[in-house]
């Protein structure tokens, strides 16, 4: 069975972005592979162990779109264990919101051949919106499963996963094709052994162009495609509500004693030992 | 589903509301007010799409009161547990018979995974997780969130698309009620047949109560140790708080993501809600708008909770804690 990880590069540091444009620019920080990106490979590399064949576990696929240099979060990939690393890259693609994103991996995926289990991350930590895997899954006509937090199994006949919804833990079965967004409690990821990481760097890296696509019409692509625009970003903070007070220990506890709900304008007791406020 | 352009929208704002644990989910009252609020400022109708397993007497009564001119009920037992694909043909089908121009859902799990699976047959695209929603002097819904790790916020457009779709966080927009008058009609739908379903979805527990601690004590990256935590626990009892954390104890792995505030993880709404070494990102803030007050303790006066506290105190948190909890 053919199993594939959509990850991405997220800016490691502060990121900027472009005033005019509204645009993040990833210069000047160092990209690291999105952290929820690693449950999603651990996910992906169980699941290949777990339906493994005679010869042995099958292939892991990371795949990704952005910028030349997201290749580092591929070779991060293949350290990990993926078995091969492909990147979507045109300057074409870029500005993609959420929407436009899942098209351009959706068409990667067809190019390559859809895998039977996608795993993403359930979100990345500079975009934030978990949409992602679910546009894309609507894109290849797959169901997604979010928000799992543990695995039962992967057999070759289908899976049972948990999820966490608002309305609590719901377990979820099927069969395949399925993408699988994973949060963080589902799985514990491995790290990278150093022999698996010198070899990732010199490991090759599939590189596709928009060209390359099952559908090359540049307008479907990038930000002329998305249906959202940033129009503005700001810094949220005006002036401070009360002037900041510097205080000794001693006066912060009996300050927060004070606010506790109920004891407000009561004389501060001296904190005791248990129990709680009434 | 053929998608339709702005000429072909109606000046219509759809509230999707979801089932809660008693009745609706609160995020569902919520969305209705925001959706009364941008009606009446822009001249918009309203409606509300109700997806669920069933109709419980106390979901009835919330939705008779929810301010709403009308909801479209899409009852079926196949809606219950939560899959989104069994959902979103009948989310597309109210959306095809309304034909929004603003359509509204919570940033719920649920919401979360509707959304862009609704947004893809429609061929446009949805802002998630809005903390403000406004129109601009075009009548275009300006769609705000916190954006690029929390650092900054973003204004987002859906210029051409449509419905122009946002999820709401939850337990930021207040509660507006709208009387006990049972103004709302509630419209039976029907989406026709379900397409088979490719997944199997069984409840096995339901969410931990819904309860709010009436006070939260949060822990941020001013924390040194993991040994440390333990003590904190204890200073929570003390306090009689619910211990929480922001996003950086989570990625050292100290807190479960359940426990972590903030864009990312959970709202919470306390009475009082007390932040040690907590610098205050805007994925943070985002998770702390429904706090009534806010006491915050950090070293750096330029951290951004002290500019939001009611409290804001500069002062070693290990100091500090040393004196609630000897």
């Amino acid at each position: 069975m053919r199993i594939g990880v959509c990850i991405k590069q997220v800016p490691g540091g502060s990121a900027r972005m472009d005033g005019e444009t509204g645009l993040l620019i990833r210069g000047s920080a160092q990209g690291v592979l999105n952290p929820y990106d690693y449950f999603a490979l651990e996910a992906a590399l169980q699941a290949a162990a777990s339906l493994a064949g005679p010869e042995g576990p099958g292939e892991v696929t990371a795949l990704t779109m952005g910028p030349p240099q997201a290749e580092g979060a591929l070779r991060e990939a293949l350290a990990l264990g993926a078995g091969k690393a492909l990147l979507l890259c045109d300057s074409g693609f870029a500005g993609a919101d959420a929407a436009i994103t899942a098209r351009t991996l959706a068409q990667g995926w067809e190019k390559l051949g859809v895998p039977e289990l996608i795993f993403c991350g359930q979100q990345t930590t500079d975009g934030d919106t978990a949409q992602v895997p679910f546009a894309l899954a609507a894109r290849l006509g797959i169901p997604a499963v979010g928000w799992v937090k543990a695995i039962e199994y992967f057999r070759a006949e289908g899976f049972s996963v948990l999820q966490e919804l608002s309305g609590g833990t719901v377990r979820v079965r099927g069969g395949y094709p399925a993408l699988f967004a994973i949060g963080r409690e589902a799985v514990q990821p491995r790290a990278a052994s150093l022999p698996r990481r010198l070899e990732a760097r010199r490991a090759p890296v599939t590189r596709w162009t928009l060209a390359d696509l099952p559908d090359p019409a540049p307008h479907r692509y990038g930000l002329a495609a998305s249906p959202t625009r940033v129009k503005r970003i700001y810094a949220p903070l005006g002036e401070a509500k009360t002037p900041p007070l510097r205080v000794d220990p001693g006066e912060a506890a009996a300050l927060i004693l004070g606010a506790l709900p109920g004891r407000e304008g009561q004389p501060v007791p001296p904190p005791s030992g248990g129990g709680g406020p009434g | 589903m053929i998608p339709y352009t702005s000429s072909g929208a109606e000046r219509l704002i759809l509230a999707g509301l979801q089932p809660g644990p008693e009745g609706v989910h609160p995020i569902s009252l919520e969305i209705a007010g925001v959706a009364r609020r941008l009606a009446g400022e822009g001249g918009f109708r309203t409606a509300g799409v109700f997806i669920a397993g069933e109709l419980t007497p106390a979901a009835r009564r919330q939705l008779e009161n929810c301010g709403l001119a009308e909801v479209r009920l899409y009852l079926n037992p196949a809606f219950h547990p939560f899959v989104p694909e069994q959902q979103a043909p009948a989310l597309l089908h109210c959306v095809g018979e309304l034909r929004p121009e603003i359509l509204l859902l919570g940033a719920t799990p649920e919401g979360r995974s509707l959304a862009p699976l609704a947004a893809v047959s429609l061929e446009t695209g949805i802002t998630a997780d809005c903390t403000a929603l406004a129109l601009n002097a075009g009548g275009l819904l300006v769609q705000t969130r916190p954006a690029f790790g929390g650092g900054l916020m973003a204004e987002i457009l859906t210029p051409q698309a449509r419905p122009q779709m946002a999820t709401l966080r939850y337990g930021i927009f207040p509660h507006r009620a709208a009387g006990e008058g049972g103004s709302t009609r509630l419209v039976p739908a029907d989406p026709g047949p379900l397409p088979p379903a490719k997944t199997q979805a069984e409840a096995l527990t339901a969410p931990a109560a819904g309860e709010e601690a009436p006070v939260v004590l949060a822990l941020g990256g001013g924390v040194r140790a993991r040994e440390d935590i333990e003590f904190f626990q204890n200073l929570s009892r003390v306090l009689g708080a619910e211990l929480m954390s922001s996003r950086s104890l989570v990625e050292r792995g100290w807190f479960p993501q359940s426990r972590q505030i903030g864009l990312s993880g959970r709202c919470v709404a306390p009475e009082l809600l007390i932040t040690l070494g907590i610098a205050g990102s805007v994925q943070f803030m985002a998770g702390i708008q429904g706090a009534r007050r806010i006491c915050a303790l950090n070293t750096d006066p330029a951290a951004p909770i002290l500019r939001i506290a009611d409290i804001p105190l500069i002062c070693d948190l290990y100091e500090a804690a040393a004196r609630l909890c000897p």
